[in-house]
C-alpha cells in the first residue's frame, strides 16, 4: 500500500496525463462509434430501399406482361370469332346465291318481287 | 366579248332543267331477247349475288362494327390497365421511400439519443481537474504517511 502511494506521489503528473488521455479517447471513441452507427443505418436504409424498389419495378414489368398476354389472348379469340363469322357468312351467301339462281328459273315472279322490295326498282314487262 | 359569254352562260344555267334520277327499272329477259330500254345486263349469277349482297350487308356491317368496337374496348382496357399498374407501383415505391426514410430517421434519432454531443473543452477541463485531483490527493496521502 505504501509502495503504491509512494508510486502515485512520485508519478502523479504522468498518471494525470494518462487518465486525461484515457477519458478523452473514450469519449472520442464513443463519438466515432455513433458516427459509424449513423453511417451504417444510412447504408442499410439505402440497401433496403434499392432492394424494394427493384422488386417493385420487377413486379410492375411482370404485371404489365401478364396484362399484355391476356389482351393478346382476348384479341385472338375475338379475331377467331370474327373469322368464323365471315366463313359462315360466305357459306350462307353461296347458298343464297344458289337459291336466287333457282328462283329465277322456277319462280321469276317471286324474284321480281324480291328485286322490287330490296332495291325499289320498277319492273318493266 | 366577255360580257356576251357571261350572258349566254347565265341564260343557259337558268334554262337548264334539273336532272332527276328515278328509282330505276328492270326486266327479266330470256336469252337473245331485246331489252325495252337502254340497260346494263346482269346474268342470273350476278343478279343473285347483288340480291345476296344487299340481304347480308346490314348483318355483315353490324358484325364488323361490333368487332371493331370490342377491339377498341380491349385496346382501351389494356391502356387503362397499364396506367393502373403504373399508378399502383408508383404508390408502392413512394410508400417504400417513406417507410425506409422514416426507419432511418428513427435509427439516427436513437443514435443521437445514445451519444449526446461531446463538449470537448468541458471534457478537457474536467479531465484535467480529475487528473490533478487524483494526483494531488495521492501525493498528499503519500506525504502524510
Amino acid at each position: 500500500m505504501n509502495a503504491a502511494l509512494a508510486f502515485l506521489g512520485k508519478y502523479w503528473k504522468g498518471i494525470t496525463i494518462a487518465v486525461l488521455l484515457f477519458v478523452v479517447s473514450f469519449f472520442w471513441w464513443q463519438d466515432h462509434r455513433g458516427l459509424v452507427n449513423a453511417y451504417d443505418a444510412s447504408v442499410e436504409s439505402y440497401e433496403t430501399r434499392i432492394k424494394e424498389l427493384k422488386e417493385s419495378y420487377q413486379r410492375e414489368t411482370e404485371r404489365k406482361e401478364a396484362a399484355l398476354k391476356e389482351y393478346k389472348e382476348k384479341v385472338f379469340i375475338l379475331e377467331s370469332q370474327y373469322l368464323d363469322f365471315k366463313e359462315e357468312m360466305a357459306l350462307a351467301k353461296e347458298e343464297k346465291v344458289e337459291e336466287y339462281i333457282a328462283l329465277r328459273r322456277d319462280n321469276p315472279e317471286q324474284l321480281v318481287r324480291e328485286i322490287e322490295s330490296k332495291f325499289g326498282f320498277e319492273h318493266v314487262r | 366579248m366577255l360580257g356576251r359569254i357571261t350572258q349566254i352562260l347565265t341564260v343557259g344555267l337558268v334554262l337548264c332543267a334539273p336532272a332527276y334520277a328515278g328509282d330505276g327499272k328492270f326486266t327479266l329477259l330470256p336469252k337473245g331477247a331485246k331489252a325495252p330500254f337502254e340497260a346494263t345486263c346482269f346474268d342470273d349469277e350476278a343478279t343473285a349475288r347483288l340480291l345476296t349482297w344487299k340481304e347480308f350487308l346490314e348483318q355483315e356491317q353490324q358484325k364488323l362494327c361490333d368487332f371493331e368496337k370490342e377491339r377498341l374496348t380491349l385496346d382501351s382496357e389494356l391502356v387503362i390497365m397499364n396506367i393502373q399498374i403504373t399508378l399502383d407501383e408508383t404508390q408502392a415505391r413512394c410508400q417504400i421511400e417513406m417507410d425506409t426514410r422514416d426507419k432511418e430517421i428513427e435509427e439516427l434519432r436513437d443514435i443521437i439519443k445514445k451519444n449526446k454531443k461531446l463538449n470537448v473543452p468541458a471534457l478537457v477541463v474536467t479531465s484535467v481537474a480529475v487528473g490533478f485531483g487524483i494526483g494531488f490527493g495521492s501525493h498528499y496521502i503519500a506525504k502524510i504517511q
